[in-house]
């Protein structure tokens, strides 16, 4: 049956929708911040260090933001992936 | 009553004032008629753009129709409800996703170039936070090998 309403616009169906909207959007929020993190993390070392072997590209994709934070701090003082990341 | 329904519908300009008038027509008729008029309602008032206002003029009226709890406008309207849900929340992922990377990348980057160069200077953070994905993702390769923040970011 076609009902043709603007359901975000709906009393007390809006609210609830948005509330669903928010909750994903936090979790869409967490998700980005760990891609992007990782993105700029894997270019800079694949640059100094050369193609990332499949260890190394399991290893970063498995930490944290705040684990891909501290990397970012040594990243540029560590001599090879080795000492990077083991 | 279903005539009733199409004409008034179709003539009014007041639209709220229609669908009360309707209702309240409604609420007079035994419990089967009532029924019947109000799925005749509902469907027209879809057709034109009036649900949230019927939902509304229902709930007011004074025998008690719940059309949540109604025997097949009920799944419907939790079917509806269902869907805005899914569709609401992948929008709000994808957006939350894009806000989500372009802060990664940049509190990696600020890191960054705050270890090289030490702390930056404000025109730096500006610059940086002005920037979009694809052009912070091009200055993570130049990090290493600008010689000045002036130099990596002018």
């Amino acid at each position: 049956m076609p009902i043709d309403v603007d359901i975000r616009e709906h009393e007390f169906l809006g609210p609830l929708l948005k509330e669903a909207r928010q909750e994903a959007r936090q979790e869409g929020r967490q998700e980005g911040r760990q891609e992007g993190e990782l993105t700029i993390l894997r270019r800079l070392i694949e640059r100094r260090f050369g193609a990332l072997p499949n260890w190394a590209a399991e290893k970063l994709a498995m930490l944290s933001p705040s684990g891909l934070e501290d990397l970012t701090d040594r990243v540029l003082d560590a001599r090879s992936l080795d000492e990077l990341l083991r | 009553m279903g005539d009733n329904v199409i004409a008034i519908l179709a003539r009014l300009r007041d639209d709220k004032k229609a669908v009360h008038r309707i209702v309240d027509r409604i609420a007079g008729l035994a419990a089967a008629e009532r029924e019947t008029a109000l799925a005749q309602l509902t469907i027209l008032a879809g057709l034109r753009h009036l649900w949230g206002t019927v939902e509304q003029e229902t709930r007011k009226m004074p025998i008690d129709v719940d059309i949540r709890e109604h025997e097949f406008l009920g799944p419907m309207f939790r079917a509806e409800r269902q869907e805005g849900r899914q569709e609401g929340r992948q929008e709000g992922r994808q957006e939350g996703r894009q806000e989500g990377r372009h802060e990664g990348e940049l509190t990696i980057l600020r890191r960054l170039i705050e270890k090289r160069f030490g702390a930056l200077p404000n025109w730096a953070t500006e610059k940086l936070a002005s920037l979009a994905a694809s052009e912070l993702e091009d200055l993570s390769v130049s990090v290493l090998d600008a010689k000045s923040v002036e130099e990596l970011l002018t």
